[in-house]
């Protein structure tokens, strides 16, 4: 097995303090706790931490930790793996100690598997229901549009036992999503969650849904922007366009003299919802041709003799 | 295929589930953490709320921050979170028109 140098792990130098270790456990469990950090490493981050600060806030526990790191020092398993000496027997250990379960090898090894409580939620006796969970599900806007079927893939916790963490099996559900299901929303499904101990009941798993940014469309609550790009005469002169919407095509009047960045309301085209839908806005984005036609170029120049108008005039006082 | 389902708790099973004392679950509905949904004299709570105290309490113990201070992590994070998504949508839609 690997050492671990919980020193290092928590920043703080080998004869730091009761208070320093603390101070030090705070500040990174803050920066890496899985309910506040989103980088991708935090649990893993955050676990190694909670490891190491249960050994070094403990002077028992320390000690002998102590007494292993001087162990090594002295030359003993730097190269490979490490081993305690023979005869090491942990004494520290058997406390019931809150943690979050998976502690490594070396901390078992070391302080025994009876050292670490297992998870939080079956924490206290008599209670053995397994842990609710909670997962992210990604959808198209085109899923919410009418009922469908996903497949997800999430991973579950498995346990021994005797309540002790396995690695995470992979298990993969099909899931009935309605029509008008929305961002952020929780979908629960029952007995899905972590299995139970003791025959005790499985927890829930609960569905996050994250709608997935769209090539077209951006979503704002209910209602859906487009972007329609239009040629300058389009929108001098109005035009017809030919819009892409959710559930189809739909023909986009552009009335005349519009300005870049108009919105035009169509209403109830936007994202579903449980009882109707919200709108979709067209955003008008006049986009000017590529140049190098000379034709087109002397067409300009007429406008801009014949054209009496001054876009800045605002800066004129 | 899995269906949907969503029920209450009443107070004592809401403590029996997250496995805390009834004095602490109504600490945390105090500090306004959940919300029951009331039924006459009795609380009544969303199944859902489960879920959140789970995650309450990992912040409770993990972060040593008293209940008060769980209930502001919990809403700054939620604020946070959707700050972030409006500043992603906002700047994709920029990018749309640039």
């Amino acid at each position: 097995m690997d050492f671990k140098d919980y020193y290092q792990i928590l920043g703080v130098e080998p004869n730091a303090d009761d208070k320093a270790v603390k101070a030090a456990y705070r500040r990174l469990a803050r920066k890496y706790h899985p309910d506040v950090s989103k980088d991708d490493n935090a649990e893993a981050r955050f676990k190694e931490v909670a490891e190491a600060y249960q050994v070094l806030k403990d002077s028992a526990k320390r000690a002998e930790y102590d007494q292993l790191r001087q162990y090594r020092a002295s030359g003993h398993g730097t190269g490979g793996g490490f081993e305690p000496p023979p005869g090491w027997r942990p004494s520290a250990g058997g406390d019931a100690a809150t943690g979050h379960g998976d502690f490594s090898d070396f901390f078992e090894n070391l302080f025994g598997a009876g050292a670490q409580g297992f998870s939080w939620n079956a924490g206290a006796a008599g209670r053995h229901r397994g842990e609710d969970l909670e997962v992210e599900l990604p959808l198209f806007l085109e899923d919410t549009v009418s009922d469908t079927s996903k497949q997800i893939r999430f991973a579950l916790p498995q346990y021994d036992a005797r309540g002790r963490r396995l690695a995470d099996r992979e298990k993969t559900l099909n899931v009935k999503i309605p029509a008008g299901t929305g961002d952020n929303e929780r979908i629960r499904l029952k007995g899905q969650g972590a299995p139970g101990l003791d025959d005790a009941p499985a927890g829930d798993l609960y569905l996050r849904v994250r709608l997935v940014p769209h090539p077209l469309f951006d979503v704002d609550g209910h209602d859906l922007i487009i972007t329609v790009p239009v040629a300058p005469w389009e929108a001098a002169l109005g035009a017809k366009v030919d819009l892409p919407t959710l559930t189809g095509r739909l023909s986009l009047t552009v009335p005349a003299h519009s300005q870049s960045g108009r919105r035009l309301r169509l209403k109830g085209k936007g994202l579903p919802t449980k009882g109707g839908a919200g709108d979709l806005y067209a955003v008008l984005k006049v986009v000017m041709p590529e140049g190098g036609d000379e034709s087109a170029d002397a067409l300009w120049r007429q406008l801009a003799e014949q054209a009496d108008f001054n876009p800045r005039a605002d800066w004129e006082h | 295929m899995s269906s949907w389902q969503n029920g209450t708790l009443t107070l004592s099973e809401l403590c029996h589930r997250v496995a805390l004392p009834r004095t602490t679950v109504v600490e945390i509905v105090e500090v306004g953490i959940i919300e029951p949904v009331r039924h006459g004299n009795d609380w009544h709570f969303d199944e859902q709320v489960v879920l959140l105290v789970t995650r309450a309490c990992r912040l409770h113990q993990d972060l040593g921050i008293d209940w008060n201070g769980v209930a502001l992590a919990l809403e700054l994070l939620e604020e946070v979170a959707s700050l972030r998504q409006e500043n992603q949508r906002l700047r994709q839609r920029l990018q749309r028109f640039s």
